[in-house]
């Protein structure tokens, strides 16, 4: 059985007109794979990450994670799954200004009992020399590479990036995506990354391709490329 | 279209508009409404005393006055009219009431309920006491008055008599507790007892006013230029009189020798019961109107500043849309403008109402003085007043704030705020303090550091609030305190009897010797102190019979800084702190002192007594005798009762003129600030009101500007108390260092409030209890706890998708 499947998924956002962002979406993704949520802004690409990450529920169908039913959780439940299951990697860093890099990163390990040494994590991540600066004074990429260790050092099952490389050029972007693969083979975390970029795809193990709000393909990569090789 | 643009902002922000509204509400309505609670119960005062023409002077002799006194009045310049009257105390159950007839035009009474006498035998009587049908018995032996019984056919309230406590008198137990009027027929006497006199007022001569201090002493000299005549005349009559009764009788006429004839003018501070109190209290109430408000106006201010540099700061990106549409600076200046002075305005209205109407009648039931209701009264300079200040304010803060923003470029205005960066605070350089933080507590060390101004904000609002509700509870403690300090702790005699004639040892008091225990007797003057530039403190001098065991035991005399016990001795004399103060004197230094005859002498002061109602000078019998060359005889004698003795007992004895128990003046004193209860509450709610919309403001300010770290924190799982914690702790720990500077700055500023309101022979105290400085801090606390929980629902309500958005 897949790790996560998403079975006939269906949210409508209420409202005075109701919009239907995502309509009868299902895929699976098996444990240590890492997959791409490709589609143009608009396509319901984010409404799936938000249900995904445990921020929202669906209206219909049945999110299973790890054999538990997410999509039924109540928002108590939810915060449990976000806080010890789920490492969130934004597009904006979204780093705690006040907190210098390694603050940031304990302040997520305060969270969870099966945490990884900050200290360690920032090591692998290749910030071990900036443990004492603030955001202000990282470039998008440190920063960014902040944002991961923070979601990771959780050691989560599951890394959710939303637009990750969205901030960056292109060099600094393959780096971060690079970054994230090793991650994914190191760790075994389970990565999920969301992005329109279609060159972001072509690293991934598995591409969904989303599109008024429901999946049009699927599309498993024998041969990922190296997120070095790639360019835009 | 700006126009359109500033009422939909008021729409969106709803929150933050009715906040700014309520600020300005809570400021503008407390100030207004202190402010105009002195002057709306002063032309309430007046207004009554105009309406029942109440006397100015009256006029009493010893030989009684006939109508030709009453004629030489009228016929004075200044003197409106001039009313003769009857009166006498009598006793009707063994309580002192007194008898007055019923006299046209003047010190007219108010007909509560029943109708006026139509024979002698039936009275109008005073409210408080009686209703129509009661019967009054007069039980005393008064051959003044006829009937003897009198029935109540109408309720009345007089404006001589203002407030509960009607004064003293020397029959029963020598409290006056109430009075009746009665036909003058009813009265059974030659002449009159007194004259009322009304002056010509201007309308510039308003009760404690300059203007009718003035016009009195003119209406005095008046009348004492004609006393003495009228007193020879008097006494020539009354001799003729006497002397064609002794030819008729064949009597001796031994007795004319003792007659004297002489007239007692008083004013309304003698004669209008609570006349005198209501000045102290309308002077109390004006000061606290004047020092709290200011307060109270600045944190409006403050509060008020930082809601729109907030606003400013989160529509920097529409304020550079409109820039970069070519809209002038001005046009967006007054669109923001029309946003705060709309807010400004209606706040500010409401707030007077609100103020207005509601306070003076709080204020109104501190005093004594309440007859006729409080009427409504616009003050119209008060109000425009307020408005101005208010809109003035409110225009400095939008306009510079804006100006601020719009000296940017356009196109710097279009991109966001660069966020606050994050720095190393001096605290963690001291790593020794550092490392023992737990990693919450650096973080909240670290965001108090950060957003300096609000934190600021939080501090001066708890600070402040703390300060306010102390600043109520305390001045009850330091006014209330006094009648027990000084007429329980300070002078410990059971009663204070005055004498009518002076006498040199206590075995002359055969006829009260009886009913009390361990007399001491003393003499007692009062003479005005001079000092300054014409200015002059009431003192009383105390010469004790002997200044051993029995006056340290009555009299405990103890340094009013160290509390140690000061013994009266032949070197100097001891002296009260407002003395001291006034006169700007310390032990050691010389004073002068005058004895009856106005002689002066300077004397060494070799102590300061604490001591809080009226002024004293102790000296010793012995040095008093040697400076003036003197035999001292004495008027007085503090003793303790014998049990069971009652005021009475001692009043009907024929050496006693009154005596006045500690216990009684221990209980008017402590009767008269009862109503400061109101006040205090009034101040403490206000407070209280404030404190609770400041730091919500700052509440809904911080999390407006952490929405996003919020939104993170919550998608990285943090729990509802943990974010609450993580987002509201630094606050809490402002609040609680506010509410230690609050107690800090409010001990000396108390003591400057106090020294305000403090007037000539009152001295408050210093010593505020324990409990106040409880329930300010916990009040404050509590505030702050109540604001974590508005936190919790409004952080519960923040989107996590806000985490996602794009910064713009």
């Amino acid at each position: 059985m897949a790790y996560i499947k998403f079975d006939k998924v269906g949210k409508i956002y209420k409202g005075d007109t109701p919009v239907k962002a995502v309509d009868d979406c299902s895929f699976e993704i098996e444990e240590g794979e890492f997959v791409v949520v490709l589609g143009p802004s608009g396509a319901g690409k984010t409404t799936i990450l938000n249900m995904l990450g445990g921020m929202d529920n669906p209206t219909s169908g049945n999110i299973l994670v790890d054999g538990k039913n997410i999509a039924k959780f109540k928002a108590k439940d939810l915060l449990l799954y976000r806080r010890y299951d789920i490492g969130f990697v934004f597009q904006f860093y979204n780093l705690i200004q006040n907190l210098t890099t390694l603050e940031n990163v304990e302040l997520a390990c305060q969270l969870s009992k099966k945490a990884f040494k900050p200290k360690e994590i920032l090591k692998q991540v290749g910030l071990g020399h900036r443990l004492n600066n603030f955001p202000s004074q990282l470039s998008g990429g440190e920063q960014q590479r902040v944002a991961i260790a923070r979601a990771i050092a959780k050691n989560p099952k599951i890394l959710l990036c939303d637009e990750p490389t969205g901030a960056l050029d292109s060099d600094t972007g393959s780096k971060i995506l690079e970054l994230l693969k090793t991650v994914c083979d190191k760790y075994h975390i389970t990565t999920i990354v969301i992005t329109h970029n279609s060159l972001v795809a072509e690293v991934a193990h598995k591409v969904i391709t989303v599109k008024n709000g429901t999946v049009t393909d699927i599309k498993i990569n024998e041969n990922p490329k190296d997120p070095k090789e790639i360019v835009w | 279209m700006l126009l359109k643009n500033t009422i939909r902002k008021l729409k969106h922000s709803f929150g933050r508009y009715f906040s700014l509204l309520i600020i300005v509400l809570i400021g503008i309505g407390f100030y207004a409404g202190i402010q105009s609670s002195v002057p709306s119960i002063k032309k309430v005062q007046n207004d009554y005393y105009e309406n029942t023409n109440l006397m100015d002077l009256t006029v009493r002799s010893t030989l009684g006055l006939t109508d030709e006194d009453v004629n030489a009045l009228k016929k004075l310049d200044t003197v409106s009219d001039a009313i003769p009257s009857y009166s006498a105390y009598v006793l009707s159950n063994e309580e002192a009431i007194k008898v007055h007839s019923i006299t046209e035009n003047i010190n007219q009474y108010e007909l509560i309920s029943g109708r006026k006498p139509k024979n002698d035998n039936e009275c109008l009587a005073d409210s408080a006491f009686y209703k129509v049908g009661d019967t009054i018995k007069i039980t005393s032996d008064e051959s003044t008055i006829k009937t003897k019984e009198f029935k109540v056919v109408g309720t009345i309230i007089s404006p001589l008599y203002t407030g509960t406590n009607y004064g003293y008198t020397n029959i029963g137990n020598g409290k006056l507790h109430s009075y009746i009027y009665v036909p003058k027929t009813a009265f059974n006497l030659d002449t009159y007892t007194e004259i009322y006199i009304t002056g010509k007022k201007t309308e510039d001569d308003i009760p404690y006013s300059k203007a009718y201090e003035n016009f009195l002493d003119e209406l005095t000299n008046e009348v004492e230029s004609i006393q003495s005549e009228r007193e020879e005349a008097r006494l020539t009559e009354v001799k003729d009189a006497l002397i064609k009764s002794a030819m008729l009788t064949g009597n001796t006429n031994a007795e004319m020798t003792d007659l004297d004839s002489s007239w007692y003018i008083t004013g309304r501070n003698a004669e209008v019961t609570g006349y005198n109190t209501l000045e102290n209290q309308y002077f109390q109430v004006t000061t606290i109107a004047t020092i709290i408000p200011l307060i109270f106006v600045s944190i409006v201010f403050l509060m008020t500043s930082n809601t729109m540099t907030r606003m400013i700061t989160e529509e920097r990106t529409e304020m550079g849309t409109f820039s970069s549409l070519g809209i002038s600076n001005t046009r967006i200046t007054l669109n923001y403008l029309g946003y705060v002075l709309s807010g400004t305005i209606i706040g500010a209205i409401i707030g007077y109402l609100i103020g207005t109407i509601f306070i003076p009648p709080l204020v109104y039931n501190i005093f004594q003085f309440h007859i006729p209701d409080l009427e409504y009264y616009f003050d119209i300079n008060l109000f425009t007043g307020c408005l101005l200040v208010a809109i003035t304010l409110m225009t400095i803060v939008t306009v510079w704030n804006c100006r601020k923003s719009l000296k940017e470029k356009p196109a710097n205005l279009l991109r966001p705020e660069s966020p606050k960066s994050g720095k190393t605070i001096f605290l963690e350089k001291i790593k020794f303090f550092w490392s023992k933080l737990s990693f919450s507590s650096k973080i909240t060390t670290r965001n108090i550091f950060r957003y300096k101004k609000r934190v600021f904000m939080t501090l001066i609002g708890s600070a402040g609030c703390t300060f306010l509700i102390f600043i109520g509870f305390a001045l009850k403690d330091s006014i209330n305190g006094v009648g027990d300090k000084q007429y329980g702790e300070l002078f410990t005699y059971d009663n204070m009897i005055v004498l009518n004639n002076n006498v040199k040892t206590s075995q002359d008091l055969t006829d009260i010797n009886d009913k009390i225990k361990n007399p001491l007797l003393f003499n007692q003057y009062s003479y005005d102190l001079k000092y300054g530039d014409d200015e002059s403190l009431s003192v009383y001098v105390v010469i004790p019979k002997n200044n051993g065991e029995t006056f340290e035991d009555y009299f405990n005399l103890q340094d009013n800084k160290t509390g140690d016990h000061l013994t009266l001795n032949n070197d100097g004399v001891i002296i009260t702190p407002k003395i001291a103060d006034k006169l700007n004197l310390e032990v050691g230094d010389n004073i002068t002192i005058q004895n009856e005859d106005a002689e002066e002498r300077k004397l060494k002061i070799i102590g300061i007594a604490e001591n809080y109602i009226s002024n004293y000078i102790y000296i010793s019998k012995d040095l008093y005798n040697k400076i003036f060359n003197e035999d001292i005889t004495y008027n007085m004698v503090a003793s303790q009762n014998k049990k069971g003795t009652k005021a009475k007992d001692i009043l009907n004895t024929g050496s006693v003129m009154t005596v006045n128990f500690s216990d009684d003046l221990k209980e008017s004193a402590n009767n008269e600030i009862k109503g400061l209860n109101n006040i205090v509450i009034l101040i403490v709610v206000v407070s209280s009101l404030l404190a609770l919309t400041v730091l919500y403001n700052l509440t809904s300010i911080n999390i407006s500007e952490r929405q996003r770290e919020i939104a993170t924190l919550k998608v990285l799982g943090f729990n509802g108390r943990e974010s609450n914690e993580y987002i509201y702790r630094e606050t809490l720990v402002v609040v609680i260092i506010g509410i230690i500077i609050g107690l800090i700055i409010s001990v000396p500023l108390h003591r400057v409030i106090i020294g305000f309101i403090e007037c000539d022979d009152i001295m408050f105290l210093k010593m505020v209890k324990v409990l106040s400085f409880v329930y300010a801090s916990v009040l404050t606390l509590v505030f702050a706890l109540i604001m974590q929980v508005v936190t919790y629902f409004k952080l519960r309500k923040v989107d996590m998708i806000e985490s996602l958005k794009s910064v713009e």
